[in-house]
């Protein structure tokens, strides 16, 4: 009996996941100042990175590297937390589909593709339009409630394939009931397919999140996120470019090795 | 051999791919006349379809010519062409009829627009081609032209799909048509039209036939001269009526012809008598299968063999008593696995039913058919890859006294070592994961794993497939002690002789 | 085919059905109703606040007034604004036309220029250039989409004046073929953001189905035909339609929420704009309303695409 060649957690997955929680957690420890705190309204204003502020001075005279870590944890960690609860309902939804009769799961899935014809972005500013400005868990809890119709599709059709395997044949020969069969043999044989799944989730969740953050409707100022360090140029993108370039390039390097994980756990070490 | 010059002449043809080291076609020669047909024959793998793909300049990527490789279409020298010269060569003076007709035709194109677009690339009119497209499909044996002409691909049967690429290739009437399994999809009337379609070609148009086929019974009768590739090599062909080892018309040993199956025949033979009705019908029948129909289910819409026409089980009828043994015998592709599994409800039917123990199995579900599944067990043909791969023998055993409420925690592991002990199974690896055990190995914990249950009946889908003498002796004795000792009834599938005459007193011939 | 093609639209219509529940249930779900606004909430007496409820039925048991609601819906009837003192549906017809303008041309630019590039890509995948691209579109689909707005686009409009910053027309502009002109070049900017990441993808879509179906036997068959190069590759091309195609019904529900940023930063006077300006006003109807408009858009949207993709993939008779 031969394993498949993918799904295949390997180290570089696992540094990642770890390095991406790690920043996550320790972030605000490393920060030098107060992310919040406007050091000198007067003189430290909007100063380019120097030695004393690595990253530069806002315009609030709030040191951006300060910022910037504690607006990681605030991005990065919704995004995860998003991705969490994407992941808890999609599979719910997904196997349930897969397991239950031909009406069933055709109108869980018509619903599936009513909720992904929704805007994503724009029942987001629905819901703070009727709430105001969310709270961190409420807004990553809403960023997972709308995101979580690709995994159900991805865990449905994975679960109909694995369902048709010797394996799983077996199993329900032999008699086991469906609680056991999801429990024993579906989600373990399913863990490479989640893990995919919540890649993307927290890959889609990271430039939604700085984006309503942008907009001044996600993460709540004063508290920092990459999204709304980066509204803070005003579109004055020369001259104060250092509030843009890191947060970026953090956004942008974030979704990329989410994508590359994703890609290799999905085919392995071939492309 | 005609005076003129031949049709098509190859000379110390070979053929390298990138990364195979060796020549896959090596020093090829042969002469082909105008209308004159040459069969090749060979074992898969040989290089026949190398060998028509390399005279048409399509070989993949990655493939080298020989040094000194010549290739003439008449007087016309191949292996200078460049991309124009083959374009205008290629449908044109010489054409190929590809192997797999569904990936051969274009998915999204109807099959008219596929064949006048040969017409249209050598300069014939549209209205030429479509005269010449409806005179071709009637010579394939077609009723209504228009009709075939108007559908996708997917919409014809196998042996349609491969009649359309005949008249395809056949369009521009080209010198030297190559068909590589022209045949293979057919029945023997289309098989005799399609032949016929192909003599009157080289009749009439002076067409040079190059047929490569397995069945050298058809190349005999259609060509000229019959010769064989082997390894990249060209040999005569052998007599047909002598087996010689290695040039072997069949498929690969484990599959069989239907009809000629040495095997089958022995298993019938072995056995009293081929009938489907128990001795013990008096007491009712612990399983009763009646009038079962269970098909293919094809995705193509419209085909020409529709309903029922294709199902693998037809009609099928038999009873088995408790305690008794049935075996199923017949060649492959007969429905044996198939109709194991409609037992188990792991297909659907069609028509029919299927009843155990008074119990019509098509109507219950859920919960009632799980807790009836404890009497109703299986080993599968592949035993291993039934088994959940990442659990110890131990625990899969074990699974399937816990989820029957017989025994749990260490009272069930305490009886699955019972079990395992019980088959044979060694008493060290019980903690051992499945996948690390070997086939036979696996193949015991299988066993193991079904009679958990305590099931009445236990359907056996080739349990010594695969396996040396000494290790079939071993599983044979345990179940012919299974059934003394529990009183097991046995369905046994099995296209081993010996099995079947050492355990099973009636046979059911599929 | 027939009986296949009414299924989908069968399946469309359910999916609005369940789009316009899902919206009804947002707005159930609305902290508080309209009339506890602010603005209204001093000025009107409890008996008034009720004579209001009962005339808009929002003291019915639920399963009626969703009947109400559809048949609002059905009629054009979408609330009122409080922010923009007017119709909810007034409001958004009247910034309707510039979003789909801008939408429709972003979707030709992105398609028109993902999907030859894409085929491309994939017809000569070994090509150094084809692979440098791939991975361009990579870092391409990496950027969210308002910096991509932002940097790439932003940045040539500000710092080298080629084009004009914001708005859809000049201010007292030329009218007429001048006016249509200008316009376009209004438009530019803010197709192309809204295109670059749909032609990313599209084309790295193109470029993997290309790869994949070059390779065919039916491909090899173009060639033994007689064909050359360029027939193999327009075969292999219509072949390889699919995973595009599907993927151009489901990338509207994204660009038009990418639509809402791009207005603002190009300040594009369309819908999205509009409901940024009502959520700041916390105008719940007016994006209520706006979210109804565009999922519908985008179910309508996902059916044009797949009736594409049958006349692509004529195998595609049930879909799952």
């Amino acid at each position: 009996m031969t394993r498949p060649q993918r799904h295949r957690v390997d180290a570089t997955t696992l540094l990642t996941v770890g390095g991406i929680v790690a920043l996550t957690l320790a972030g605000p420890a490393l920060a030098p100042y107060a992310p919040t705190e406007a050091l000198d309204p007067q003189r430290l204003a909007w100063q380019p990175p120097s030695a004393q502020f690595l990253l530069g001075t806002d315009g609030f005279s709030r040191d951006v590297l300060s910022r910037f870590l504690v607006g990681a944890r605030h991005t990065l960690g919704v995004a995860l937390l998003a991705a969490g609860v994407a992941l808890v309902l999609g599979t719910a939804v997904g196997l349930g589909a897969a397991l239950a009769g031909r009406w069933r799961e055709s109108f869980l899935m018509r619903c599936t593709d009513a909720l992904l014809a929704m805007p994503r972005l724009l029942v987001l500013l629905l819901v703070v339009t009727g709430t105001g400005a969310l709270r961190l868990d409420a807004l990553a809890l809403v960023l997972g409630a709308t995101g979580w119709m690709t995994t159900a599709r991805l865990v449905r059709q994975e679960t109909r394939r694995l369902l048709a395997t010797d394996a799983l044949r077996g199993a329900i020969v032999l008699g086991v009931p469906p609680a056991r069969l999801v429990t024993h043999h579906l989600l373990p044989a399913l863990a490479p397919t989640l893990a995919v799944a919540a890649t993307g989730a927290f890959a889609s969740a990271v430039p939604l999140e700085s984006g309503l953050s942008y907009l001044g409707l996600g993460v709540p100022t004063p508290l920092p996120s990459w999204g709304n360090i980066i509204a803070e140029a005003e579109g004055d993108l020369l001259r104060r470019w250092w509030v843009v370039v890191f947060p970026t390039a953090a956004i942008v390097g974030t979704v990329l090795l989410a994508n590359r994980v994703a890609e290799r756990l999905t085919h392995g070490d071939a492309p | 051999m005609s005076a003129t010059l031949p049709a098509l002449r190859v000379h110390g043809l070979g053929v390298t791919f990138a990364g195979a080291g060796r020549l896959v076609l090596d020093a090829i020669e042969f002469s082909l006349g105008r209308g004159e047909a040459l069969g090749v024959c060979g074992p898969s793998g040989a290089g026949k379809t190398t060998l028509a793909l390399a005279l048409l300049g399509l070989l993949p990527r990655g493939a080298r010519y020989a040094q000194g490789t010549e290739r003439h279409l008449g007087a016309l020298r191949l292996d200078d062409l460049d991309d124009r010269g083959w374009s205008a060569v290629r449908g044109r003076r010489i054409a190929m009829v590809f192997q797999e007709p569904l990936l051969a035709l274009h998915p999204a194109l109807r099959v008219r627009r596929q064949i006048v677009e040969v017409g249209r690339l050598h300069g014939l009119t549209d209205q030429e081609s479509t005269r010449r497209l409806h005179e071709g499909l009637e010579t394939m044996g077609f009723a209504t032209p228009d009709r075939i002409a108007d559908r996708f691909p997917h919409q014809l049967s196998g042996g349609q799909r491969q009649r359309v690429l005949l008249a395809m290739a056949m369009l521009m009437r080209p010198e030297v048509l190559i068909a590589d399994e022209p045949t293979t999809a057919l029945d023997p009337e289309r098989r005799d039209a399609v032949g016929d379609a192909l003599a009157n070609l080289r009749r009439d148009h002076g067409t040079a036939l190059l047929l490569i086929s397995h069945d050298i019974a058809l190349l005999r009768a259609r060509c000229d001269a019959v010769v064989s590739l082997r390894d990249g090599r060209l040999a005569d062909a052998p007599v047909v009526d002598a087996p010689v080892a290695g040039v072997s018309t069949r498929a690969a040993p484990t599959t069989y012809d239907a009809g000629a199956d040495p095997m089958t025949h022995d298993a019938l033979t072995a056995s009293t008598r081929p009938t489907s009705a128990s001795p013990n019908a008096a007491a009712a029948p612990l399983l009763r299968v009646e009038h079962l129909h269970v098909g293919y289910h094809t995705p193509s819409v419209g085909a020409e063999d529709a309903d029922g026409a294709d199902d693998v089980l037809r009609d099928l009828s038999f009873t088995l008593a408790r305690g008794e043994v049935l075996g199923v015998v017949g060649p492959s592709g007969a429905g044996k696995t198939t109709l194991a599994q409609a037992i188990l409800r792991l297909l659907p039917t069609r028509r029919g039913r299927v009843v155990f123990d008074g119990t019509d199995l098509a109507a219950i579900d859920g919960e009632p058919l799980r807790r009836l599944r404890r009497r109703l067990q299986h080993v599968a043909q592949d035993a291993g890859a039934s088994l959940p791969a990442h659990q110890s023998a131990s625990a899969a055993v074990a699974e399937g006294l816990e989820v029957h409420g017989i025994a749990r925690g260490a009272a069930a592991r305490t009886q699955a070592a019972a079990l395992l002990a019980e088959v044979g199974f060694p008493a060290t690896l019980v903690d051992a994961r499945i996948d690390t055990l070997s086939t036979g190995e696996r193949q015991r914990v299988a066993i193991a794993r079904a009679l958990g249950p305590g099931p009445d009946l236990l359907i056996c889908d080739e349990p010594t497939a695969s396996l040396d003498p000494e290790r079939r002796e071993q599983v044979l004795a345990l179940l012919e002690r299974l059934r003394d000792t529990r009183g097991l009834a046995l369905l046994l599938i099995s296209h081993d002789p010996a099995a079947i005459a050492r355990l099973a007193p009636r046979v059911l011939p599929l | 085919m027939r009986r296949a093609l009414l299924a989908r639209l069968g399946h469309g219509a359910i999916v609005i059905a369940l789009v316009v529940s899902a919206c009804f249930t947002l707005i159930r779900l609305a902290p508080g109703d309209p009339f506890f606004r602010d603005l209204d909430a001093a000025r009107l007496t409890t008996a008034q606040r009720e004579a209001q409820r009962a005339a808009f039925g929002y003291d019915r048991p639920i399963p009626e007034q969703f009947v109400r609601y559809v048949g609002q819906v059905a009629s054009g009837e979408l609330g009122w604004s409080h922010s923009r003192s007017q119709p909810v549906a007034d409001a958004l017809a009247a910034t309707l036309p510039a979003t789909l303008l801008l939408i429709t041309v972003a979707t030709l630019l992105a398609f028109g220029i993902g999907v030859p590039l894409g085929a491309w890509m994939g017809w000569h995948a070994e090509h150094p250039l084809a692979r440098a691209v791939d991975r361009v579109a990579v870092i391409v689909l990496a950027v969210p989409d308002y910096l991509l707005a932002l940097l790439a686009v932003m940045g040539p409009a500000l710092a080298w004046g080629l084009f004009p910053i914001g708005g859809m027309r000049t201010e007292f502009g030329p009218r007429g073929l001048g006016g249509l002109l200008d316009v376009v070049h209004h438009l530019a900017l803010p197709a192309l953001a809204l295109a670059l990441p749909v032609a990313a993808t599209a084309a790295r879509l193109q470029c993997a189905a290309m790869r994949a179906t070059r390779d065919h036997a039916f491909v090899r068959t173009a060639r033994a035909k007689g064909g050359d190069d360029r027939l193999a590759r327009r075969h292999a091309l219509r072949a390889a339609l699919v995973p595009v195609l599907s993927f151009a019904g489901v990338h509207l529900a994204v660009a038009v929420s990418g639509v809402v940023v791009i207005e603002r930063i190009f300040a594009w006077p369309g819908m999205g704009r509009l409901l940024f300006e009502g959520v700041l006003a916390r105008d719940y109807p007016l994006v209520a309303g706006g979210v109804l408009v565009a999922s519908i858009g985008t179910v309508l949207g996902t059916l044009l695409a797949d009736l594409a993709l049958r006349w692509a993939d004529p195998r595609q008779q049930a879909l799952r």
